[in-house]
């Protein structure tokens, strides 16, 4: 690109592709040193470009959501404490939490088989996020970013709403770019959290604009000086983008202009707390997480804590669907119309499910179950209106189409046309990779 | 570098993605995650019937035939045979041999009782080998089994395995061994351009560029090279005065000038904090133990010591061998002075300043440590992950599992000293620290116990004087005190308690009363959890003991132990802690004085007070003092009291002076602990370790004498470890015995790396099979051999011979094109590499350019008193970064919660270990330096200072002087105009030249510098 630096002398206009370009020729000769976010080809034909992962922190019970156990036999068996109906052409059963979800079953791919190593919730929050129980692993979304770039080089490649955890959002070993941008933590008000430096207020908009002309000029001459420096080249298309991401994420964390039909249906601002139901502003995340969708970030996790209720089972549990039921409804419809949940994946589920309760019991308090539990996934590449696997009767153990976190790893990076197997980064002297060594199997069953 | 190896080596084929951390069933789950092939199944297929020819012969093979082998192929073969991706537990079930042998586990036949053989045991998931792992087979299967081993294990299958060839990874390309050679001493190549030439390293680089068609850059200048080697060196700009001189000098004779700059730098304090920031990348150094996998992130307060031992290291240029040693067995190394004990004592901290996984829920947690300390030594020192041998022969390194137990072994025999962790046994069980003395004796272990003070006759006139609500001598039984059961008085002996406890019943004031008390305390400190209380101030039977109390340490909090501590009742909790050890067996003198919230606590007459804070008033005034236990006769004291008075006012420091002046006995003075530092020691019972199969510490297999590692020769023997010791010692010897292969060469490649910005070896942490090889072998081992022998292992002279050397000196401007577009990665080091100031210096530049930097070492760190669990949410990390105008390598490194001031640079994580830091460009730096706060600040700073210092100087002067203090040199006329040019632009956008327009367009115009790239990057 011999042009490349007069060009960028000349204006800068156009920046986002030079950007893009100067990004890129660091990348051709990446060393982990020189990492880059510029958008990869992918080994794989690529079903899904972006992935929204709604986390559900706690364990939600899969037999009282999506897991279906009618009583059979002649000795009443744990199942569900709620009405089951069917929805959709699928026909698939949905609780009564549901009402909202219920109506777009027929988007969803729900893997009733999931299963994980352990019922700690610690360390399997940590599994589920990084495919390692208890040692420093990068998140998925980290994996993601390093192995896909991000399409939109004005915001982060991977953001993460309300985070329960630090290592939600953890590159561990990874270059550090590919870490999550955070916005809010676990139990922030999310109408104020953002992203950090994205905003100053010692400057007017116009004085900065002048100031980073200032900058630029300031830049382009000590890169003029010193030879075709791709380092310094970096660094004006850095400042450029950075200067772009003050407007364009602030502009886009900024709902206020989203007509009053979008936040009802969202429930924007509906905070419920009740006992282990926190109030996480959950509609507002979501739809954070189409705005972001939309505008090109790769990997979005927002989260809603928690699904942990031992005790008051029915009542927290009835609180955290309610505060998720409608917004997850709202994000999967404008998904749909908007044409997005074709590329996009929408992946739904927590660190493990939880044991049932009979009908008709006056016990109200469950534990944790990780041999059997549920995930429904809707959009890029995966069948609709399908359910795959099944637990035993009593919802115990899975015992068909067995997905296990490592499996749902593969799948995922699968339908974003990584190869699970071959994504990989030297530390500590061998190769790391999200499924580990034990490695993961695509669900194929489930491909469209 | 996604999907394929490194940039100087591509690996031959996929390494070993096999587990670090699997348990016991990994290898079965592993294998039984594929998908069996169908030509997989075709060869079962075929073999099955290549041998039915022989049912007809033996009615075992028969039996064999219908129930074993049909099980055996469809069921375990994925895993236990020759074509196993990996064979599960050396165990091998597809030949006779291999069935008849059995595996790690041991044999499988139990041919006395079949029913206990392990194969039995392990098809019905009985114990803890559960085969095969994702279901159990039918019952009849074992039965089957049961019965087959009663008739002998007929077997018709040959000995050798049934297809295949050996398991046995490739041979590994011996050029990839090339760091476990012994160091060369290469010849000196002769050249033609001598002239070039200063140094060897100059021949080593010419000779190369030579052959392949290059020549080397021109020199820099004299002020690329100051800029260079502040830097390289100490890590801040010069400033511009600096400049100008040594430009005269570099114009007079360039020598000499370079020579007085480099040792003039060299000897600054800053250079160890340069370089010793290098070296705590390497440490993984960290002052919290970061997310433990459950949440819980404890502080580590004592960290910094070893921090500022590394700085101070560095300073002092102890030499590298001896720095080594000093971090690995600094406890077991003779000592002739307190601080030189103390030193080496924190140096240690090396092994113990490393995240660790939560002992909750974790069997291995021991052995996580240990392998934290094996990684470390391994990787830091050797550049060789050790750790992949934690549960296998390591695949293409040649250390076996056997050499990672035999290291396990000698720090499995180490007690790692790591500190409460925050009092949360789930996160990690708390440990004492070393306690730093000023004195170098060990204290005497079993104190005598002291008679009584022969008090001055008028001792209790005088106590009588300050008009107290009561005093009593204790000589006798006093009248006006309630003695519960427990106590015995004598005239000579004084009151003599042993669970017993003296009560006053009249009540005190809360919030404004005086105690003071003579006091010996019998019980060691290691006796219980907390060693006495002396003293309450509360109710009666109040279970939430509020109130004031007085009590000893013992080994509930090593931080405390045998110490003063006041604390105010469960509901506040508040505690506030003395320094001294009081010593078991000694008369103390005690005066509690409270005036509203302030304390104070008096010993032994010392006018500053051993405790004195703030402590919230917990419980209103009707309450009762109590002596010798704790309202709830918690800890009683074993020991003696005497003159015991109390007022129902708060003595004046005078009175309290006077008190204890009357007595009649002298101000004394106990052994002050200095403070404490993680590290460690020897543990008492010293052992070997057992090899952990797969990894997991309670699948044991044989025991590993101590030892290092078989594959790093040096050329006399391995220094014997005898049965008294860990072995640290002896594992540092032969660490830095100067012919180990590796660590001569490593230590060379680092430092190389931080003055060229890449190294000899561009994976300076891992000089193993995957690691990159040197793209200057012979320079490497040319310096590295150097470095041992001329050098000393001084780090400083090592530092000297290469920046004056002429590659060091060329400049990063001016390459020929060709020589760019042939070696654009710079591994030819025919120019200089332009490099971006890392997250440290950026800081301390922008400090620097405000005028606000502080050169001092603070004292401790910001949370040297800290000892808290920081959750998530980080909200307590928060505060606990306070704003600091000191060098950043002082800022508080939190794991998982960084400076933010440093974090949006690359700044290591602190898990692992980072010889080489990653160096990103990306948006998120650029909104760093748009909006943080603290950039904000010293550009506001800045500003201010110019229209301060010279209010009526032209705005072309203070733009002078911007980009001197800013960029250390003058601003072109170009670079004048444009920066009017904003001002002008800054004033129009504002549309104003007033008092806020000013100081705005000046903050703006400073940060502009700040943020460009020249303050970034260092040619």
């Amino acid at each position: 690109m011999p042009n490349r630096r007069a060009l960028l002398r000349s204006t800068s206009c156009g920046f986002g592709y030079l950007a893009l370009n100067a990004l890129c020729s660091a990348q051709t000769k990446a060393t982990p040193a020189e990492a880059s976010l510029s958008p990869k080809r992918t080994p794989l034909p690529a079903r899904a470009k972006r992935v929204i992962f709604l986390c559900m922190p706690g364990g939600p019970a899969h037999l009282d959501t999506f897991d279906y156990k009618p009583q059979s036999g002649k000795k009443e068996h744990p199942g569900s404490v709620f009405e089951f109906s069917q929805h959709g052409a699928s026909g698939l059963w949905v609780s009564e939490l549901f009402p909202e979800v219920a109506k777009h079953v027929d988007k969803l791919c729900v893997l009733n088989g999931m299963h994980a190593d352990t019922g700690n919730h610690a360390q399997s929050f940590l599994q589920l996020h990084t495919g390692e129980k208890l040692r420093r692993r990068p998140s998925i979304g980290s994996w993601v970013t390093y192995g896909l770039g991000t399409e939109n080089q004005n915001l982060p490649g991977f953001i993460s709403l309300n985070a329960h955890e630090s290592t939600v959002a953890s590159s561990a070993f990874l270059p550090t770019i590919y870490g999550g941008t955070s916005i809010g933590v676990s139990g922030e008000d999310m109408s104020k959290a953002t992203i950090a430096n994205v905003a100053g207020s010692h400057l007017s908009d116009q004085v900065k604009r002048s100031q980073l002309n200032l900058i630029q000029a300031m830049n382009r001459d000590h890169l003029a000086s010193r030879q075709d420096d791709p380092q310094l080249e970096s660094v004006i298309a850095s400042m450029e983008l950075g200067f772009r991401m003050q407007s364009v994420a602030p502009d886009l964390l900024d709902i206020s202009n989203e007509p009053a039909e979008v936040l009802e249906r969202y429930r924007v601002g509906k905070k419920i707390s009740v006992g282990t139901c926190r109030p996480s502003d959950f509609g507002r995340q979501c739809l954070l997480a189409r705005r972001f969708a939309e505008a090109g970030v790769r990997f979005i996790e927002v989260t809603h804590n928690g699904w942990d209720q031992h005790k008051n089972h029915r009542r927290d549990l009835r609180a955290n669907c309610e505060s998720t039921d409608a917004p997850i409804a709202a994000l999967l419809e404008d998904l749909d119309q908007r044409g997005l949940l074709e590329d996009t994946l929408v992946v739904w589920g927590g660190e493990f499910g939880r044991p049932g309760l009979k009908p008709g019991d006056k016990k109200d308090e469950t534990g944790h179950n990780a041999k059997g539990f549920t995930f429904w996934l809707a959009g890029g590449g995966v069948k609709a209106g399908l359910a795959h696997g099944r637990t035993d009767d009593t919802g115990a153990r899975a015992v068909e189409g067995k997905v296990h976190f490592r499996d749902l790893h593969a799948t995922i990076l699968h339908l974003l046309g990584l190869e699970h197997d071959k994504l990989s980064f030297h530390h500590q002297g061998r190769l790391h990779r999200l499924t580990g060594p034990l490695g993961g199997a695509v669900v194929k069953e489930i491909l469209t | 570098m996604i999907f394929t190896g490194l940039e100087d080596s591509t690996p031959p084929e996929n390494p070993c993605l096999l587990a670090i951390s699997s348990l016991s069933l990994s290898a079965f789950q592993n294998a039984s995650r594929h998908r069996r092939t169908s030509t997989q199944l075709l060869g079962i297929l075929l073999l099955y019937s290549s041998f039915s020819p022989l049912n007809a012969e033996n009615p075992g093979f028969a039996f064999f035939e219908k129930k074993i082998r049909p099980v055996l192929s469809e069921h375990c073969y994925e895993c236990h045979s020759v074509n196993a991706k990996k064979v599960g537990g050396k165990l091998l079930l597809d030949s006779r041999t291999g069935i008849l042998k059995g595996g790690e586990s041991g044999p499988l036949f139990d041919r006395d009782n079949p029913e206990e053989s392990l194969i039995v045991q392990a098809l019905r998931w009985v114990d803890e080998l559960e085969m095969p792992p994702e279901d159990p087979l039918p019952e009849t299967v074992a039965h089957d089994f049961v019965k087959w081993i009663k008739l002998g294990t007929p077997d018709p299958r040959s000995n050798k395995p049934s297809s295949g060839e050996e398991n046995d990874p490739p041979p590994t390309d011996p050029a990839a061994l090339w760091s476990f050679q012994p160091v060369t001493v290469p010849k000196v190549p002769d050249l033609q351009k001598s002239d070039w030439v200063r140094d060897p390293i100059d021949q080593f680089i010419l000779t190369r560029l030579e052959a392949e068609g290059h020549e080397p850059t021109r020199d820099a200048d004299a002020e690329t090279l100051m800029r260079r080697l502040h830097f390289d060196l100490i890590g801040l700009a010069p400033t511009a005065g600096e400049l100008a001189s040594f430009r005269a000098e570099f114009a007079t004779d360039k020598r000499a000038a370079l020579e007085s700059l480099v040792d003039r730098l060299l000897a600054t304090p800053q250079f160890g904090e340069r370089w010793g920031r290098h070296w705590l990348d390497v440490a993984r150094y960290g002052e919290s133990n970061g997310n433990d996998g459950l949440g819980r992130n404890p502080t580590f307060p004592n960290a910094w010591r070893y921090r500022d031992y590394v700085i101070a290291a560095f300073n002092a240029d102890l030499p590298y061998d001896r720095f080594v040693t000093e971090q690995i067995a600094g406890d077991l190394l003779p000592a002739t002075t307190a601080d030189e004990r103390n030193r080496q004592l924190t140096a240690t901290g090396f092994l113990a300043i490393g995240y660790k996984p939560a002992a909750a829920m974790n069997q291995n947690f021991a052995m996580d440590v240990v392998d934290d300390q094996i990684n470390v030594v391994s990787t830091a020192v050797m550049g060789l992950s050790v750790s992949c041998a934690r549960c296998h022969d390591h695949k293409h390194d040649p250390i076996p599992t056997r050499d990672y137990y035999a290291m396990a072994g000698v720090f499995n025999s180490t007690e790692t000293l790591w500190g409460s962790a925050a009092n949360e046994k789930l996160t990690a069980p708390p440990t004492p620290l070393h306690a730093l003395r000023d004195t170098l004796e060990e204290p005497a272990a079993d104190s005598t116990k002291e008679p009584p003070p022969d008090f001055a006759k008028s001792y209790g006139e005088s106590i009588e004087s300050l008009e107290p609500v009561v005093h009593a001598r204790l000589d006798e039984k006093p009248e006006d005190l309630v003695i519960e059961k427990g106590v015995k008085f004598s005239s000579e002996q004084f009151a003599e308690v042993k669970e017993g406890r003296i009560r006053l019943e009249a009540p005190i004031p809360a919030h404004s009363y005086t105690v003071a008390f003579w006091f010996r305390n019998d019980l060691d400190n290691s006796a219980r959890a907390i060693t006495t209380y002396l003293f309450s101030h509360a109710s009666p039977g109040d279970k939430k003991q509020t109130g004031d109390h007085i009590g000893i340490g013992g080994t509930h909090d090593k931080s405390l132990t045998g110490k003063f501590y006041l604390w105010n009742g469960v509901t506040r909790n508040q505690n506030l802690a003395g320094h001294t050890v009081i010593p078991t067996g000694s008369w103390n003198h005690v005066i509690l004085v409270r005036s509203g919230k302030k304390v104070r606590l008096y010993l032994n007459g010392d006018p500053k007070p051993e405790i004195e804070g703030e402590m919230d008033v917990t419980a209103p005034d009707d309450r009762k003092i109590f002596l010798g236990a704790r309202n709830d006769r918690f800890a009683p004291l074993q020991g003696s009291l005497a003159e015991f008075a109390v007022w129902n006012r708060a003595l004046d420091p005078a009175e309290a002076q006077s008190l204890h002046a009357a007595s009649g006995q002298p101000r004394r003075t106990h052994r002050k602990a200095l403070g404490w530092a993680m590290g460690a020691r020897d543990k008492k019972k010293i052992a070997n370790c057992k090899v952990n199969i797969d990894g997991n510490s309670k699948k044991l297999g044989p025991v590993v004498p101590r030892g290092f590692l078989s594959a790093c020769k040096t050329s006399s023997d391995p220094p014997s470890i005898d049965e008294t010791s860990s072995g640290r010692l002896q594992l540092a010897e032969w660490l830095t015995s100067g012919d180990h292969p590796q660590t001569s060469r490593v230590m060379t490649n680092r430092i190389w790396l931080h003055l060229f910005g890449r190294p000899i070896v561009t994976t300076p942490d891992d000089f193993g099979v995957y690691g990159a090889r040197p793209s200057h072998p012979e320079l490497l081992d040319h310096l590295a051999h150097r470095f041992v022998t001329d050098l000393d292992w001084s780090v400083k002279k090592m530092i000297r011979t290469i920046v004056f050397s002429r590659t060091y000196q060329l400049d990063s401007r001016g390459a020929a094109s060709e020589l760019l577009k042939a070696d654009p990665d710079n591994i030819l080091m025919a120019r200089h590499s332009r490099r971006r100031l890392d997250a440290e210096s950026l800081r301390d530049r922008m400090l620097q350019a405000s005028g606000r930097l502080n050169l001092s070492p603070p004292a401790g760190s910001a949370i040297d008193d800290v000892d808290i669990l920081l959750n998530w949410p980080a909200g307590e990390a928060k505060y606990l970064h306070e704003a600091s105008t000191h060098r950043s390598i002082y800022l508080c490194m939190l794991r998982d919660s960084p400076p933010p001031e440093l974090s949006a640079f690359d700044l290591p994580d602190g898990i692992k270990v980072a010889g080489k830091r990653d160096l990103s460009t990306a948006p998120n730096q650029a909104l760093y330096l748009f909006n943080n706060l603290f950039v904000i600040e010293q550009a506001r700073v800045l500003a201010e200072s110019l229209l301060d210092n010279n209010p009526s100087a032209s705005d072309e002067d203070h733009i002078h002087t911007a980009y001197q203090r800013a960029l250390q040199r003058e601003p072109t006329q170009a670079e004048v105009v444009r920066s009017v040019a904003h001002l002008r632009e800054v004033f129009s956008l504002l549309a104003s030249e007033g008092t806020t327009a000013i100081p705005q367009a000046w903050t703006s115009l400073c940060q502009a510098l700040l943020a460009s790239s020249e303050f970034r990057y260092v040619d």
